[in-house]
């Protein structure tokens, strides 16, 4: 099968063979740079001088992609669940709809600057103040830095999930400035959709982005530099060491915001140590099959609760099953692979006699570990797999996910409402970024600092300060309304897929 | 019952009851003794808890292969090849020994009782060479020397075509400061008057063993070499990606192996099916699975002795793959286990069903690779993961 993407800026196209599927889609070549570079800039010129409405254009575009009946959704999902091995299931109910829920308020967006400015005068930052649908505070000492509108950005993308990397050509829309986007070689294809439903709808927007792919390392990346330019890289720490040295070696007046390697866990108060919740971690541990950064690879469970840290991950366990029946996860080879030896590994340490507990499917649905001796937060294989470790107090969690500061992101807390702005402080300290309620780390609201800092204001500001984002007020509403968002998504996908 | 499960059964018990990780095991897969008796007795062999062979692994089990030797038996330490650089350990009785040397017996039996070109060095050296892996006051076999052994026991004659040269040894030695490794040569005139005695005398010749060093060999010798039907070929212990212990070479394209072993030794078309053989078999299952080359599959399709059950376990759903299918092997064998907890042990390959019983139990099968995924710390796109490379 032959699926071919082009970009109105990019006449090469490079042949690309995923999975089966021969994959055509646009190359930036050393050759053609210049020509993409002066085409890009000039429609951005065009475009962004003549009262244009891109925001909107972003917005059709989203809602666009929430229809179940769009014609381009329904026939990009089974391809792009060919080239990813995500299910069909996973990429609509996880991929597509938490974009149709995103909070698209300009209004918001456009005050946040000037809200934390505000924040920062009167040093209110220092403690969770009211923001959005929950709080905010700033960590460290503030400084703040002004930047001119940048020339030109340039994205890297990762690909380890689908949805997110979409919301990539709003920052060209909030900065007026072209846009050169370099796409994931695990994911070619879903921005290309993405890009030609926005095509449709406002052309002229879309000519302001070229997009396509080139191989790391390749010297596009160097004559990309050679402009001034907003850089967003998503991907490994290495990845990123790399784009920040070309930085510094092609054009030091160029500007990195980075989104390294992340990692993000849960944490569960005793009085939440009950099924309901547990069905609400298993639903923040199936999206994306456990491979976004957002995703929690660990839950800290606190002892003494209805359900013990066991009978928990038993309940963890069901949950996942039942989503599995639903919402299947990768049927790929590759994936069983590594949890066959992940899940080995574990095994092993259990019959070496560590407290270790393996709760698995028969097949790949779902592998939970209770660990009992390793305390420290520690990755997993992902693909559904979470590890349980028992605490006696969540107070204790900071202490065992600081060595990980640098990379800690999403928390999913469950905690009595009177505790939370404590707990959330005490994570935040550690290093946390975003804490929301378990089971909605994977949906997006462009009004939360998930990487310690808002992307709509990184492109004229920085201010030195890592905000911490609470993403609720009340545990117990959160967790109802939660529970409502993971029932319905379950039911629908069981009616269209069923159907 | 069957022999084979009557005996199965037996193995199994003892197993669980020796083997404390054993016992953990099949405590975490839920299923107790009576169930494990229950299943080797009606044929659901598949359910019967498996032990990953990376277990026997010295550096990766972190000393889980002490706990699932039976030290008391009296016996020693079979030592794999490393081609991991982290080599098994099972303890083996005389006995169990035995099993694989019957084992390799049957499996040579394949082809005829010619005469063996053992791409290899011989019994002695690789004795000598099994010593350096040892562990602990124990003896230690390496494992290429049984079938090598075995080899000897079947075939009219047989000649080891890798020599020491003591000379050269003694000087990396030297130039080392007693960290080289032993200097292997080619016995070229040997090989040459060798396939001349069979070109002539229009006897049976067998090339065999590793084919990293077969197939340069052979395929640079001068000329050709009117052979026909008499020229066989039996190779084993892996190597095809270009790996095995300390050896390293070229991955191998089987087809053109074959083709070009064809027109060097002028073998008929027809005859690759039945002169083209491959043997897979590993240190902790101990059982030989010979396979003829097959051009439908352009690859080895082997053979599953009646020693043996072979399942082929598809990771994605968890059970038994069907022909076609793809997944781990894991083999189930009462027989030469007496001194470790083999009886039931999956291995870290991919392979993929070509036919199976009516047990769904695996006659054949064919694409034999290492399985990935094992860990490192590392990630993919922006998430933290434990992976065996970082990729974006």
């Amino acid at each position: 099968m032959n699926y071919t993407f082009s970009d109105p800026n990019i006449t090469t196209n490079g042949t690309f063979q995923v999975n089966g599927y021969t994959i055509k889609a646009p190359l930036f070549t050393p050759d053609e740079l210049p020509y993409i570079i002066a085409s890009t800039r000039r429609n951005a010129e065009m475009y962004f001088t003549d009262g244009h409405n891109a925001f909107d254009a972003l917005r059709r575009s989203y809602e666009a992609w929430n229809d179940a009946f769009y014609y381009l959704r329904q026939q990009a999902i089974p391809i792009l669940s060919g080239l990813t091995a995500f299910s069909e299931q996973t990429l609509t109910c996880f991929g597509l709809e938490p974009l149709g829920r995103l909070n698209f308020d300009v209004e918001q967006l456009s005050k946040l600057e000037q809200h934390l400015r505000h924040l920062i005068a009167n040093g209110k930052y220092r403690s969770f103040t009211r923001w959005g649908n929950g709080y905010l505070k700033g960590y460290g000492t503030p400084r703040i830095a002004v930047f001119e509108p940048p020339q030109q950005i340039v994205q890297v993308m990762a690909g380890n999930v689908i949805g997110p990397t979409w919301l990539s050509a709003m920052l060209g829309a909030i900065a007026g400035a072209p846009q050169f986007i370099k796409l994931p070689s695990r994911d070619l294809a879903s921005l290309m959709y993405y890009l030609q439903t926005l095509e449709e709808i406002d052309p002229a927007f879309r000519a302001t982005i070229a997009c396509g792919y080139y191989p790391g390392g390749n010297v596009v990346e160097d004559a990309l530099l050679e402009i001034p330019s907003l850089v967003v890289a998503m991907g490994t720490d290495s990845t990123i060491e790399s784009i920040a040295g070309k930085i510094a070696a092609v054009n030091p007046r160029s500007r990195l915001i980075p989104h390294g390697l992340k990692i993000s866990f849960q944490v569960i108060g005793r009085a939440y140590a009950l099924p309901e919740v547990a069905e609400l971690v298993a639903w923040g541990v199936a999206a994306y099959d456990g491979n976004g950064c957002f995703s929690p690879a660990n839950i800290y469970v606190e002892t003494g609760g209805p359900l013990n840290p066991q009978q928990f991950a038993e309940a963890v366990a069901e949950a996942m099953g039942e989503i599995a029946a639903y919402i299947p996860p990768k049927r790929s080879l590759a994936v069983a692979e590594r949890v066959t030896a992940y899940r080995q590994r574990q095994a092993q340490r259990r019959l070496l006699g560590e407290r270790v507990q393996l709760i698995k499917s028969p097949g790949t649905d779902y592998t939970i570990i209770v660990d009992e001796e390793v305390p420290l937060l520690t990755p997993t294989c992902q693909e559904r797999t979470v590890i349980i470790k028992p605490v006696e107090d969540v107070r204790e969690v900071p202490g065992h996910v600081r060595h990980l500061a640098g990379n800690l992101q999403t928390v999913g807390l469950a905690v009595p409402t009177s505790e939370l702005l404590e707990v959330a402080d005490l994570l935040g300290e550690a290093g946390v970024t975003n804490i929301k309620i378990p089971g909605t780390e994977h949906t997006i609201d462009l009004a939360e600092a998930h990487d310690g800092y808002f992307d709509t204001v990184q492109i004229t500001m920085e201010d030195g300060l890592r905000w911490v984002t609470i993403g609720f007020t009340d545990t117990d509403r959160a967790i109802g309304e939660t529970l409502h968002t993971k029932n319905t998504c379950l039911e629908r996908v069981a009616r269209q897929f069923q159907a | 019952m069957s022999d084979f499960n009557q005996h199965l059964e037996a193995a199994l018990e003892r197993q669980y009851q020796l083997y404390e990780p054993y016992r953990t095991l099949c405590e975490m897969e839920n299923v107790g003794l009576d169930d494990i008796k229950a299943m080797a007795r009606s044929g659901d062999l598949f359910a019967i808890p498996a032990i990953p062979a990376e277990w026997f692994k010295k550096e990766q089990s972190n000393g889980l292969f002490r706990k699932l030797a039976n030290a008391e038996e009296k016996g020693g330490w079979l030592v794999s090849s490393s081609t991991s650089g982290d080599p098994s350990y099972t303890w083996r009785t005389e006995a169990d020994r035995q099993v694989i040397a019957n084992s390799f017996e049957w499996a040579y039996g394949h082809v005829p009782a010619g005469y063996s070109i053992a791409f290899s060095p011989s019994v002695e050296f690789l004795t000598r060479v099994g010593q350096r892996f040892a562990i602990d006051d124990n003896p230690v076999v390496f494992y290429a020397t049984i079938p090598s052994a075995a080899a000897g026991e079947v075939f009219n004659g047989m000649d080891y075509m890798a020599e020491l040269n003591t000379v050269k040894t003694i000087w990396a030695m030297i130039k080392s400061r007693g960290k080289g490794r032993p200097v292997l040569e080619l016995r070229q005139e040997l090989l040459m008057q060798r396939i001349r005695e069979a070109e002539q005398n229009g006897t049976d010749i067998i090339f065999s063993a590793s084919v990293l060093m077969l197939y340069p060999t052979l395929k640079n010798l001068p000329g050709t070499y009117n052979l026909g039907r008499h020229a066989y070929f039996l190779t084993g212990a892996g190597g095809w990606d270009g790996q095995k212990g300390t050896m390293a070479g070229d991955a191998i394209h089987k087809p053109r192996y074959v083709r070009e072993m064809c027109e060097k030794f002028n073998v008929p078309a027809d005859a690759v099916t039945t002169n083209f053989w491959d043997i897979y078999g590993t240190t902790e299952n101990g059982k030989a699975q010979p396979g003829p080359y097959s051009p439908e599959h352009e690859d080895f399709v082997f053979q599953v002795g009646d020693d043996v059950k072979l399942y082929v376990i598809d990771p994605v759903s968890g059970k038994p793959a069907e022909a076609g299918e793809t997944g781990y092997p894991r083999f189930i064998s009462p027989y030469g286990v007496d001194g470790f907890a083999g009886a039931c042990v999956q291995q870290n390959d991919i392979v993929t069903v070509v036919a199976t019983n009516d047990d769904h139990s695996v006659r054949q099968f064919t694409h034999i690779s290492r399985a990935s995924g094992q860990e490192g710390e590392g990630g993919v796109g922006c998430a933290f993961e434990m992976v065996e490379g970082v990729q974006l």
